[in-house]
C-alpha cells in the first residue's frame, strides 16, 4: 500500500510541470495583454491555432524548432486580427474575443482535418543524463523539455520588465489610465498593439506546448477550455506573473491527476473526475471575486477602448 | 506615414446608415466565406446551388433548415435576452444539456400520468436550464465572478454530467449504446406530415412573441434597459437590479432548456451524446446579427440555419470538416461587427499634419 | 435679501509688472473646431507674451478648454492659425506639443492613480529630461519640488494623495518636462481659499521667470489678483482679445463673459419650521478604498428650509448623498425620516418622499442612451405601485414627457432624443423634471449648478427655492461657498467625513466658514 502511494504521488508530482506549463504560458501572455488594458477572450482560439500549426509543421518534416516557430506565427496571425478589431477599430473587447475564439477553433479544425490523429515525434527532455542520481520522481519533475523550462522562466522575465523597466511603466500606465498615459506622451495604440501581439505569441507557445509536449498529436478541439481557464487564472493570480506560477501549478496538479486516476485501475466515475478543473476554476473565480484584493489589482482601464477625441 | 485615420464618435446615428452597414457587413462576410470555400476546393459554380437552391429551394433542404431553426432560435433568444442586460450568456449548451437531462429524467422515472408527461417534461426542461444559467448569475451578483467564464465552463460541466449518465445509470440496457431508450409516443412532439419538422416550431414561435412583448411593451423590458445602461442610477432610483439580473438570466436559461426539450422530444426522440453540440458560437452570432431584437433574432436564426443546411451538403460532397460552418459564422460576425465601426464613429482620413520642431530649449 | 450669483470679487490685489515683457509666445487666430454637429470654437483668437500671466476667461462651455486642448495637442483644429514662438505649428499629439515646450495642467488631472508620484514623473518626462536611473529621476524631482516649495512624498501612490498634492504632481510633471508655456485649467477650482492664493502666487513666480502662463478660469477674482492681460471668450468666440487686466472693471468682464444681464435668484424668508423631515443620528459609514468614511454625523433637516452643506470636494459629499438615499448602508447610527426609522431599500425611501439630484448627472442620475421619455418614465414604473405593468407604450411615455419638457424648458429636446445628447444644463433640468414629479418632502441635491451657465444655474436655483417654499426640506451639498451663501437659510460644514453643527446663515460669514472648511472642527 505504501509503495502504491509513493508510486502514485511520485507519478503525480513528476507529471505536474508538463500539465502546468501551458496554463503558465497562456496566463503570462494574457497578463501582458490585460496589464495594457486589453482583455483577450480569444485565447482558446489562438491556442488552437498554435497547436495545430505546430503539428502540421512537424508532420511536414520541418523539425521541432520550426514547429514551435510555426505555432507562434499562426497565433500571431490570429492575434493581428484580434488587434485590428479591438485596438484599431475599437470594437467591444468581449465580442472581438468571442469572434477570435470561434474563428481560431473553427479554422484550426478545418486546416488540421487531414493532419488529425497522427502521432508526432515529441519534444522531449533535453538533459536526461543530468538528473540520473536523483530519486525517480524528482528526476521526472526536474528533467523537462526546453519549452517547459521556458514556461517557468518567462514569468520572472515578464515580471521584471513590467515592474522594473521604463517599458513596463509605460505599458502599465496604458492599462491603468489610458488618457493620462496619452497626456504623458505614451503612444497608447502602439503600446496596446505591442502588448496584444507579444501576448498572442506566448499564447501560441502555450498551444504548441499542448500538441508538441502534452498530447503529441492533433485532435480537433483538443485545447478543450484551457484558454478559458487561463483567462480565469489571470484574475486568480491578481495580474501578477509570479503568482501565476502558483496558480498554474495548482491547475496543472488538478489536470495531472486525471490520467493517473483513470489508469490506476480504481473504480472512479471518469466523467465526474474530468469536471474537476472546470469546477475548480469556477470556485477559484468566485473566491477571488469576494475579497477586496481584486479591486486593487485589476487594471482600471481594462477592456475600455481608448479614443482621444471622445468627448461631448 | 503621410496619412492617418481619425475616428470621432457619432452622437446621432441615421437609420439608413444602421441598415446599410448591416447589409454591407453581411455581403462582405458572404464574400469572405465564398473565398474561403473556394480556397478549400469547392468549385465557384456550385456555391450558388448549395446556398440558395438546396437550402430554400427543395423540400428536403427546407425541412432541414426549419428544423434546425427551432433550436437555434431558442438558444439565440436566450443569449439575446441576456445581452439586453449586458450579461454574456456563453453557456447555452450547458443550459440546453441541463434542460434535456431534466426532461429525460421525467421520462425515465415516469413522473406523472402519461397525459401530463409532456407538459411536465417542458416544465422540467425550463427549470433545468434556468438553474444552470441562474447559478452563473448568482455568482456574478453575489461574488462578482465574471459570467463570461462561469457560463462557458458550466458547459463542460453539464456535458460531462450527461456523459456520466449516458455511460452509467441511463444507458439503454437493451443494446448498451450510450443513449436512453426511445421515448413513448406521448412524450414525442408530433411531426408535420412526413417531414422531420415538428411541433417544436410552435414553441419557438410562442417564445419569439413572448420575448417581443417582454422587450417592447412590458414594464420589465424598460427597467432592464435602464439596468443595462446604468446600474448605479438604477439602484438609486429603486429598481431591483439584482432581481432583474437574476430573473432575466433564469428566463434565458429556461429558453435554452426548452431548446434541449425540443431536440430530444422532437428530433432525436431519446437522449443521445449529440444533443447539445455546436450551439455556443452560433447563438452569439445570431443574437448579435439580430441586434438582440426578438424578431431580428428569429430572422437571423432562419438564415444561419440555412448556412448549416448548406454546410451539411458541403461536408457530404467535398469532404469538408465539421468546423467549416462555425468558421463561416465567425467570418460573418467579424465583418458585421467590424462594419459597425461606421455606425459608431465618423471616420476620416487626414493628411498627416507637419511635424513640429522638437528642440525646445528649457526656460 | 437679494444676492447675485456672479461677481463676488475680493479686494483687487496689487499688480506687478512682468519681469521681461517680451515677444509673442503663442498666437492663435480664427481657430475653429467642431465635435460632430456641435461647434465648440468658431473665431477664437489668443495672443500670449513671454513673461506674463494671461487669464483666459469665460463661462463653462465658452470654449476655453477646447482652445487650450488644441494648443496642447489633444485635439486638432479644423481650421485657423496656431503659432508658437513665431513658427506655425499643428501638433498631431500631446507629445509633439510638450516637445515644443507646452505643458497643460488639466482640471481633471492626467495622473495614473495606481502608480507612485515618481513613476508618474518618470512616465511623463523621463525621456525628455534624460534620466537614466531611478536615482537621477529621484534627485531631479526632489530638487525641482524643493525649488517650488512643494512637500511631496515621491514613493506614494498618487491616488492616495489629496487633491492639492495631486495638482502639485501635475505642475512638477509639466516643469520637469521643460515646459516654457504653461496652461493651467481652472487651477483654483479644487482648492481651498488659502491654497488657491498660493497657487496664483506660484503662477506669478513662474511668469516672472520668463515663462508664459495661461490661466483658464471663470473666477473674476483670479483675474484681478494675478493676471497681466485677459482674453474673454463667449460661445466659442473671442470677445475681448488680450486687454490689460487692470483696464477692465469686474462688471465689464462679467458682461463680456455672459453677454447679457446676470440672472437673479431670490431667497425666501427664513423662518424655521418646527417639523423635522429628515434626521441623521450618529451616522457612520465603513472605510473603503477611495472613499471618505462618514463619522458620527448628526443632522436635522426641517420642513421648508434649505440646509447648505459646505466643504471641499472629496470630504465625504458623495458618501453623504449615497447614505441618505440608501445606496450605502451605515455601520453606525440611525437615519430617521418623518419621525420613523428610514426603510432600508432606496425604492422604499423614494416612496416615503425622498428625492435626490446627484452631482454627476450621468453616473447616478440619467440613463444616457435611453430617450428623454424613457428616463422620465423609469421611476413611475419601478417601486411597489407602478403606473403601468403589462402594456407600456411609447405613446404613453411620450405624452407624459411632453408636459415635462414644456414645464422645465428642456431645450433642444424632443421626447425621443437620447438623454446623452443633452447639454449639461438641460440634463440637469431633465433630472429635476423627473425628481420633482409627484409628492415629495425631502430633497437632497449635490452641486446642483456645477457646469451650468449663469442662466441655467439661476433656473435650477429658483426651482430649489420654490420647492423649499412649498414645504420641502432641501439638503444642498455644495462645494461652491458662494452658492451655499446665496441659497441656504442654515449652513453646516463637511470636513473629513465630519459635519459641523448647522448655523443660521445670518450668524456666520465667508471667513468663519472658510476657516471651518480648512481646519475642520
Amino acid at each position: 500500500m505504501n509503495g502504491f502511494v509513493t508510486g502514485f504521488l511520485g507519478d503525480w508530482i513528476g507529471a505536474i510541470p508538463v500539465f502546468a506549463a501551458p496554463y503558465l504560458l497562456a496566463t503570462t501572455g494574457l497578463i501582458i495583454n490585460e496589464r495594457a488594458g486589453v482583455m483577450n477572450l480569444g485565447a482558446e482560439g489562438i491556442m488552437s491555432m498554435g497547436a495545430v500549426a505546430a503539428v502540421i509543421a512537424m508532420l511536414s518534416g520541418l523539425g521541432l524548432p520550426m514547429a514551435v516557430l510555426m505555432g507562434c506565427l499562426a497565433a500571431l496571425g490570429m492575434t493581428l486580427l484580434f488587434a485590428l478589431l479591438t485596438v484599431v477599430l475599437r470594437l467591444e473587447q468581449v465580442l472581438s474575443g468571442l469572434v477570435i475564439f470561434a474563428f481560431g477553433v473553427g479554422l484550426s479544425g478545418v486546416i488540421g482535418d487531414s493532419f488529425a490523429n497522427q502521432p508526432i515525434k515529441a519534444l522531449g527532455p533535453i538533459y536526461p543524463a543530468a538528473f540520473t542520481g536523483l530519486p525517480r520522481w524528482l528526476a521526472r519533475f526536474t528533467d523537462q523539455d526546453p519549452l517547459t523550462y521556458f514556461a517557468f522562466i518567462l514569468p520572472f522575465i515578464v515580471w521584471w520588465v513590467l515592474e522594473k523597466t521604463e517599458l513596463g511603466l509605460r505599458l502599465r500606465s496604458v492599462g491603468e489610465n489610458a488618457p493620462a498615459a496619452d497626456a504623458a506622451g505614451v503612444n497608447v495604440m502602439l503600446m496596446r498593439l505591442g502588448a496584444v501581439l507579444v501576448g498572442g505569441i506566448i499564447l501560441g507557445l502555450a498551444g504548441a506546448h499542448l500538441s508538441l509536449v502534452g498530447s503529441q498529436v492533433w485532435v480537433t478541439g483538443m485545447v478543450s477550455g484551457r484558454g478559458w481557464i487561463a483567462v480565469a487564472l489571470v484574475t486568480f493570480a491578481r495580474w501578477n506573473t509570479l503568482r501565476a506560477i502558483g496558480a498554474a501549478v495548482l491547475f496543472g496538479a488538478v489536470q495531472a491527476v486525471i490520467p493517473l486516476l483513470l489508469s490506476s485501475g480504481l473504480h472512479v466515475p471518469i466523467y465526474l473526475i474530468q469536471m474537476m478543473p472546470y469546477l475548480a476554476t469556477i470556485a477559484v473565480l468566485a473566491a477571488s471575486g469576494m475579497g477586496r484584493l481584486r479591486a486593487s489589482a485589476q487594471p482600471e482601464d481594462l477592456a475600455r477602448p481608448f479614443l482621444r477625441e471622445e468627448r461631448r | 506615414m503621410p496619412y492617418r485615420l481619425v475616428l470621432s464618435p457619432r452622437l446621432a446615428v441615421p437609420r439608413w446608415l444602421t441598415a446599410a452597414t448591416l447589409i454591407g457587413g453581411i455581403v462582405f462576410g458572404l464574400i469572405c466565406c465564398a473565398i474561403f470555400l473556394i480556397a478549400f476546393g469547392v468549385p465557384a459554380s456550385d456555391l450558388g446551388n448549395e446556398f440558395i437552391l438546396y437550402v430554400f429551394g427543395n423540400s428536403a433542404g427546407l425541412d432541414q433548415t426549419l428544423t434546425r431553426a427551432i433550436s437555434l432560435t431558442l438558444v439565440s433568444m436566450s443569449v439575446a435576452l441576456c445581452l439586453r442586460i449586458r450579461f454574456w450568456n456563453i453557456g447555452v449548451e450547458g443550459q440546453l444539456w441541463m434542460g434535456a437531462l431534466a426532461a429525460t429524467a421525467v421520462s425515465i422515472y415516469q413522473i406523472g400520468p402519461w397525459f401530463l408527461r409532456m407538459p411536465l417534461m417542458i416544465v422540467a426542461a425550463m427549470v433545468g436550464g434556468a438553474l444552470w444559467c441562474g447559478l452563473a448569475a448568482v455568482a456574478k451578483v453575489r461574488l462578482r465572478a465574471d459570467e463570461v467564464i462561469t457560463t462557458l465552463l458550466l458547459n463542460y460541466v453539464a456535458y460531462l454530467l450527461a456523459q456520466d449518465l449516458l455511460y452509467g445509470h441511463w444507458r439503454n440496457a437493451a443494446d448498451q449504446f450510450p443513449m436512453t431508450p426511445v421515448f413513448p409516443k406521448y412524450e414525442q412532439l408530433p411531426n408535420f406530415g412526413t417531414w422531420h419538422l415538428h411541433y417544436g416550431l410552435f414553441i419557438a414561435l410562442i417564445v419569439v412573441v413572448f420575448c417581443w412583448w417582454l422587450c417592447r411593451y412590458s414594464r420589465f423590458g424598460l427597467l432592464s434597459k435602464a439596468v443595462s445602461e446604468n446600474r448605479t442610477a438604477s439602484r438609486a432610483l429603486g429598481i431591483p437590479v439584482a432581481r432583474i439580473t437574476l430573473t432575466t438570466a433564469c428566463l434565458a436559461g429556461a429558453v435554452s432548456g426548452l431548446a434541449g426539450f425540443s431536440i430530444i422530444s422532437g428530433e432525436e426522440h431519446k437522449l443521445t451524446q449529440f444533443v447539445g453540440n455546436d450551439f455556443i458560437f452560433p447563438s452569439i452570432a445570431i443574437a448579435y446579427l439580430g441586434r438582440a431584437n426578438p424578431i431580428g433574432v428569429f430572422i437571423a436564426a432562419l438564415a444561419v440555419a440555412g448556412l448549416y443546411t448548406a454546410g451539411d451538403s458541403l461536408k457530404a460532397f467535398y469532404q469538408l470538416p465539421d468546423t467549416v460552418v462555425v468558421t463561416m459564422e465567425a467570418f460573418l460576425l467579424m465583418t458585421v461587427a467590424a462594419c459597425d465601426v461606421f455606425v459608431r464613429y465618423r471616420i476620416s482620413i487626414l493628411r498627416q499634419r507637419p511635424k513640429v520642431a522638437t528642440e525646445g530649449q528649457k526656460a | 435679501m437679494t444676492v447675485t450669483t456672479t461677481d463676488r470679487a475680493g479686494p483687487a490685489a496689487e499688480h506687478r509688472l512682468p519681469a521681461s515683457s517680451g515677444a509673442v509666445a503663442v498666437r492663435m487666430q480664427s481657430v475653429r473646431k467642431a465635435f460632430g454637429d456641435r461647434i465648440a470654437l468658431d473665431g477664437a483668437d489668443l495672443s500670449v507674451a513671454w513673461g506674463e500671466v494671461h487669464a483666459l476667461l469665460g463661462e463653462n462651455g465658452a470654449g476655453k478648454s477646447s482652445l487650450m486642448n488644441i494648443l496642447a495637442g489633444f485635439y486638432g483644429a479644423d481650421s485657423g492659425v496656431v503659432e508658437v514662438d513665431g513658427r506655425s505649428v499643428a501638433f498631431a499629439e500631446p507629445r509633439a506639443a510638450s516637445a515644443a515646450g507646452i505643458g497643460m495642467i488639466h482640471q481633471h488631472f492626467k495622473l495614473v492613480g495606481p502608480l507612485t508620484v515618481l513613476e508618474n514623473l518618470r512616465l511623463a518626462c523621463g525621456k525628455r529630461a534624460g534620466w537614466t536611473s531611478h536615482e537621477a529621476a529621484l534627485s531631479a524631482s526632489q530638487t525641482m519640488a524643493r525649488d517650488l516649495g512643494f512637500v511631496l512624498p515621491m514613493d506614494v501612490r498618487v491616488d492616495q494623495l489629496s487633491v492639492s498634492e495631486q495638482q502639485k504632481v501635475e505642475i512638477l510633471k509639466v516643469l520637469l518636462g521643460g515646459a516654457r508655456i504653461l496652461i493651467m485649467d481652472e487651477p483654483t477650482a479644487v482648492l481651498a481659499e488659502s491654497e488657491a492664493a498660493g497657487m496664483l502666487d506660484l503662477a506669478r513666480r513662474l511668469a516672472d521667470d520668463g515663462r508664459a502662463v495661461i490661466l483658464i478660469t471663470h473666477k473674476l477674482r483670479d483675474v484681478s489678483a494675478t493676471a497681466d492681460r485677459v482674453t474673454v471668450m463667449r460661445a466659442g468666440k473671442t470677445v475681448i482679445d488680450g486687454a490689460s487686466a487692470r483696464g477692465l472693471s469686474s462688471a465689464e468682464l462679467a458682461r463680456a463673459m455672459v453677454g447679457g444681464e446676470t440672472a437673479v435668484v431670490r431667497r425666501g424668508a427664513a423662518s424655521l419650521s418646527a417639523q423635522v423631515v429628515l434626521e441623521l443620528k450618529g451616522v457612520g459609514t465603513a472605510a473603503a478604498e477611495h472613499d471618505v468614511p462618514l463619522r458620527d454625523l448628526n443632522l436635522r433637516l426641517h420642513k421648508g428650509e434649505i440646509l447648505g452643506v459646505a466643504g471641499l470636494g472629496g470630504n465625504g459629499q458623495s458618501e453623504l448623498l449615497e447614505t441618505i438615499i440608501g445606496l450605502r448602508a451605515p455601520i453606525a447610527g440611525d437615519i430617521i425620516m418623518h419621525g420613523e426609522t428610514a426603510p432600508v431599500q432606496p425604492a422604499e425611501r423614494r416612496e416615503a418622499g425622498l428625492r435626490f439630484v446627484p452631482a454627476d448627472r450621468f453616473h447616478l442620475g440619467l440613463f444616457g442612451s435611453l430617450s428623454l421619455a424613457e428616463n422620465l418614465a423609469v421611476p413611475a414604473l419601478s417601486g411597489r405601485r407602478p403606473e403601468k405593468r403589462w402594456w407600456v407604450t411609447k405613446g404613453w411615455m411620450r405624452g407624459r414627457a411632453e408636459t415635462s419638457i414644456r414645464d422645465y424648458e428642456i431645450a433642444g429636446g424632443v421626447a425621443d432624443t437620447q438623454a446623452r445628447l443633452l447639454s449639461g444644463g438641460n440634463a440637469q433640468k431633465l433630472i429635476l423634471a423627473r425628481e420633482f414629479e409627484g409628492e415629495f418632502s425631502i430633497l437632497i441635491v449635490h452641486s446642483p449648478v456645477r457646469g451650468l451657465d449663469v442662466r441655467a444655474a439661476a433656473a435650477v436655483q429658483n426651482r430649489l427655492l420654490a420647492a423649499a417654499a412649498r414645504g420641502v426640506g432641501v439638503l444642498m451639498i455644495s462645494e461652491d461657498l458662494d452658492e451655499v451663501l446665496a441659497l441656504s437659510s442654515r449652513v453646516a460644514v463637511l470636513s473629513h467625513g465630519r459635519l459641523s453643527d448647522a448655523m443660521p446663515i445670518e450668524q456666520t460669514d465667508r471667513a468663519e466658514l472658510g476657516r471651518l472648511i480648512l481646519e475642520g472642527h
